[in-house]
């Protein structure tokens, strides 16, 4: 690069401040060396930008229009297809999510496990037979297929036996009785007691 | 903008709206009236025809499918020139990336350099020199290069295209200028 052409350049980019370019085009009046480079430098880009008007074959630019068209037909008649390539792994992959999502399952050991606890730990035997008779009497897979036998056979000797449907009367008994502790005032219960003590 | 300029962008708008009213012949004035300038745009920053054609067809496809989302708010050229720079820089980048996986094979080399628009062989050489010269430059360089001296934008028309500041842009076309001259004149000596 010679002295003067970054100051040409400079000029040429429109780098330069009014005043810069007032002075500049002033000295390139005065200087013929100045004047002699930057006709070199302004021939020099001329002859570069001479590309802007070359022939080409006007073919290609008469079927760009039918071309553009044609892409844009197939690729209306592809949309709904290619809306299938992200549908498809989209949905089975939401599906397999929810398959092996983990999940908090109470199986009916664990539940009647957590009921056991409870009323071992937390109940007086009024609360025992509220539960009993909301939650296990109603419970129907904890005595569907009891036949109405002794149910206790292992558990307990020959000659007594307890079938379901004794179990159950006995059951209703112990829970009407504590029903009716609650229907009687205390002086109530206090004669009764009384009574039983003569 | 001048008179003419804006007699232009109004003969645009209401192409655009004869378009978007469904008249397709509307669409085809457009792609006559902005073609070259697109292809152009594209071939002086990729290089080769068959890269400047895909570019090309992307732009007008976008035109077509977009030109609802034109506000109006600038001249259409400004609006066509946003896509076309931008899909230009798009296609150097996957370029290079096909170069740096080694995917732009020997084949592929010679099929770009022998489709061509251009026939005259003198021409060939000519716009092979250019080429040359704006592959020195890096990619914001060689856009500016182009806008101002093919293109014949303003600072401000590039502005409102690249939104970067006019100073910015002075400075990046003054860099860019002397690669070019320091490559003419290696070639010189």
């Amino acid at each position: 690069m010679k002295k003067n052409d970054e100051q040409i350049l400079k000029y040429l980019s429109g780098l330069m401040n009014q005043d810069e370019k007032i002075l500049f085009e002033r000295e390139m009046s005065s200087s013929s060396e100045l004047k002699k480079d930057f006709d070199n430098i302004e021939q020099e880009f001329k002859k570069l930008l001479e590309v802007k008007d070359i022939a080409v074959n006007e073919t290609y630019f008469a079927n760009l229009t039918p071309r553009v068209k044609e892409k844009l037909k197939l690729a209306g008649k592809k949309s709904w297809y290619a809306k299938l390539y992200y549908v498809v792994p989209v949905t089975a992959a939401v599906l397999v999510a929810i398959m092996f999502w983990p999940r908090e399952e109470i199986t009916f050991n664990d539940h009647t496990a957590q009921l056991t606890s409870e009323i071992v730990n937390n109940l007086d035997d009024e609360q025992i037979a509220d539960k009993v008779f909301s939650e296990v009497y109603n419970t129907d897979e904890l005595l569907i297929d009891t036949k109405d036998e002794n149910i206790f056979s292992v558990a307990l000797p020959e000659e007594i036996t307890i079938t379901k449907s004794k179990l159950f009367s006995e059951i209703d008994i112990a829970y009407f009785d504590y029903s009716v502790l609650d229907e009687i005032s205390d002086e109530e219960i206090n004669s009764i007691y009384q009574k039983i003590n003569k | 903008m001048n008179i003419d300029g804006i007699m232009n962008s109004n003969n645009d708008f209401e192409l655009v709206e004869k378009f978007l009213a469904g008249d397709e012949l509307a669409f085809n004035t457009l792609v006559k009236k902005y073609q070259k300038k697109i292809y152009w745009h594209a071939r002086q920053m990729l290089g080769s025809h068959l890269d400047a054609d895909e570019v090309t067809q992307e732009v007008l496809i976008v035109m077509y499918n977009k030109l609802k989302t034109f506000n109006y708010q600038s001249a259409l050229y400004t609006w066509i020139y946003k896509i076309v720079s931008t899909r230009s820089l798009n296609q150097i980048k996957r370029n290079k990336i096909k170069k740096l996986l080694s995917f732009d094979s020997a084949d592929e080399k010679e099929l770009k350099s022998n489709h061509d628009i251009i026939e005259n062989i003198d021409h060939k050489e000519k716009i092979e020199k250019v080429h040359k010269a704006l592959d020195k430059l890096p990619v914001k360089q060689r856009q500016i290069f182009v806008m101002r001296n093919f293109d014949e934008l303003s600072y401000d028309e590039i502005a409102e295209i690249t939104g970067k500041s006019v100073g910015g842009l002075k400075a990046n076309y003054f860099h860019a200028l002397r690669k070019v001259m320091e490559y003419v004149n290696e070639k010189e000596r």
